[in-house]
């Protein structure tokens, strides 16, 4: 599902976030939403959610015009195929026990009793947590381990659109490597359309396809990952932070002269670097 | 320099299950450490034990305070805790307002020039006037680091407190502070890789109810079995550096990346 911004404005009363914002995030790929801090993409992602109306424009997700009258009839539909995992786990969780969230979320978009379980498990699985968790309080959970769950939750009613903020805090290498190969096979298998939110720039290197930077209630940038982290200069100055892989080959590049292919894979750079002699 | 914090024997369980099995730890006064380990091995749950939030009848000393109801008070006043929760904690609404009501509550004199010189060093002179709840998420949690800071804690305990900042914000405060700081302070952080922490000079690795290991950034390599074991990332450097020493490119690992650069080409 295509997900686009059209000559969007939003503002606070003494504040401009969006200025005739124009974006669009590809269908069935990953997207990673960058901007300074205060530059909007909170905003983002809860105008997707519906939790905040703009002042004038449009954003199209698929075929729902999600910010017209009629849209308050769809309103569950939609909301069934949007998967959100917050920042802040917890600030979303309601109940004692994380059946219990699971449950809801189920009930809310009418699914059949007799299925819930299922789903549940699957959702538990692909993420890689045992079925203990369910008898666990939400609140008692590492910070990893929330985030986890939420994104099992989001994932356990099959939306088409899915946001992620910040998911990988908490999570060593062995559970950042399970939620990486998730959301690519989320993407080719299953054509999901996924929109991140993330300061950690390695993780961002890694996965995304497309990144999209804020600035000043625009787009500053927008391209493929490879595009925007080749101009990294231009980041730099702007005061944002580059994937290790992406400094070390302007080290190379500054330095030495050395030039380095792009890469998002610590083994081919070590390939390339090998090559050089 | 002297011994802020010093935990022996330690043992705790959380939910049923035991989080620390006699566990050891001392922390040195001046230092900055990250403390690492896997999803769930109670990195968080170690720093609230230190700031009063878990009850815990262990030996647990302090800046030379034992850690109990008695000396809680004087203890709190040395130490700070903030977390990626803390933007929900503010007192007011106000920036200026919230660091006010922290030097009030220390007693602190010329409230007003100490915040007027603190934004100006820390460059937030801009958010003073704003209003908290209409901030981002990330310029609160500047606010919320900079609300612990500005009494100059002893003690600082930064759990996952910079997760919404971008990380040259973060690593542009921390580098003020630290210079402000002059040896002062005692910074306590957690991570879950050690990509995050570029400005450590002492590693923890805290799994399975013990601390594994303790030693210094530039030691790291020696530990590198026992990270990989505890699903550790490595700093990019050492990762790099360890691959390539694997195919005879480099002798030696390097732990900075223009060093690296220039041990490569030389």
């Amino acid at each position: 599902m295509e997900i686009k911004f059209q000559n969007l404005f939003y503002m606070f009363p003494n504040q401009t976030i969006f200025n005739s914002l124009n974006v669009t995030i590809p269908s069935g790929k990953i997207t990673c939403l960058l901007g300074k801090n205060g530059s909007g993409k909170s905003i983002f992602v809860n105008l997707l959610r519906l939790i905040r109306l703009p002042k004038k424009g449009s954003i199209f997700v698929g075929d729902y015009e999600i910010t017209s009258r009629g849209m308050l009839q769809n309103v569950l539909e939609y909301e069934n195929q949007i998967g959100y995992v917050s920042s802040f786990p917890e600030e979303n969780y309601s109940y004692d026990t994380v059946l219990k969230e699971f449950l809801a979320q189920l009930e809310k978009f009418h699914y059949n009793p007799a299925k819930r379980r299922k789903h549940i498990e699957d959702a538990l699985e692909i993420v890689g947590l045992s079925l203990d968790y369910l008898y666990r309080d939400p609140f008692s959970l590492s910070s990893g381990e929330m985030r986890l769950v939420s994104l099992a939750i989001a994932l356990s009613h099959n939306p088409k659109v899915l946001i992620l903020e910040n998911p990988t805090i908490g999570l060593d290498k062995e559970r950042k490597r399970t939620v990486i190969n998730l959301l690519m096979r989320l993407k080719s298998r299953y054509k999901k359309t996924i929109l991140i939110v993330s300061q950690d720039m390695n993780f961002i290197n890694e996965i995304a396809d497309t990144i999209v930077i804020l600035k000043d209630g625009k787009v500053w940038k927008q391209g493929a990952k490879k595009e925007i982290f080749a101009a990294s200069k231009g980041l730099v100055k702007e005061g944002f932070s580059l994937p290790d892989m992406v400094s070390f080959r302007e080290l190379a590049l500054d330095k030495k002269k050395i030039r380095l292919g792009y890469q998002s894979d610590v083994n081919d750079l070590v390939k390339d670097i090998l090559r050089q002699e | 320099m002297g011994k802020l914090v010093e935990i022996a024997n330690l043992s705790f369980s959380y939910n049923g299950k035991l989080l620390f099995d006699k566990l050891d730890l001392e922390f040195t006064e001046g230092n900055f450490y990250t403390l690492v380990g896997p999803t769930g091995s109670g990195k968080t749950t170690l720093l609230r034990i230190l700031v009063g939030l878990e009850p815990t009848h262990d030996y647990i000393k302090v800046d030379g305070d034992f850690l109990n109801p008695k000396n809680m008070e004087k203890i709190r006043s040395k130490v700070r805790f903030v977390s990626e929760s803390s933007r929900t904690e503010f007192v007011t609404n106000q920036v200026s307002q919230e660091l006010e009501f922290e030097l009030k509550r220390r007693n602190a004199n010329h409230i007003l020039e100490t915040i007027l010189e603190f934004a100006k060093k820390y460059e937030i002179e801009d958010l003073l006037p704003r209003k908290i709840s209409e901030l981002s998420r990330g310029e609160q949690q500047i606010v919320a680091f900079l609300t612990a800071i500005i009494t100059s804690p002893k003690l600082l305990l930064l759990d996952n407190a910079f997760t919404e900042v971008e990380t040259s914000r973060k690593n542009h405060l921390l580098e003020i502070y630290k210079k402000e700081q002059k040896g002062e302070v005692t910074i306590v952080e957690t991570a879950s890789s050690l990509s995050e922490a570029p400005m450590s000079k002492e590693i923890l690795l805290l799994d399975n109810g013990k601390i594994l290991f303790q030693d210094k950034m530039k030691n790291l390599v020696a530990h590198e079995k026992e990270l990989e074991k505890h699903h550790i990332e490595l700093p990019f450097s050492l990762d790099l550096s360890l691959k390539l020493r694997y195919y005879d490119r480099i002798q030696e690992v390097e732990m900075d990346s223009r060093k690296l650069v220039d041990y490569l080409w030389k």
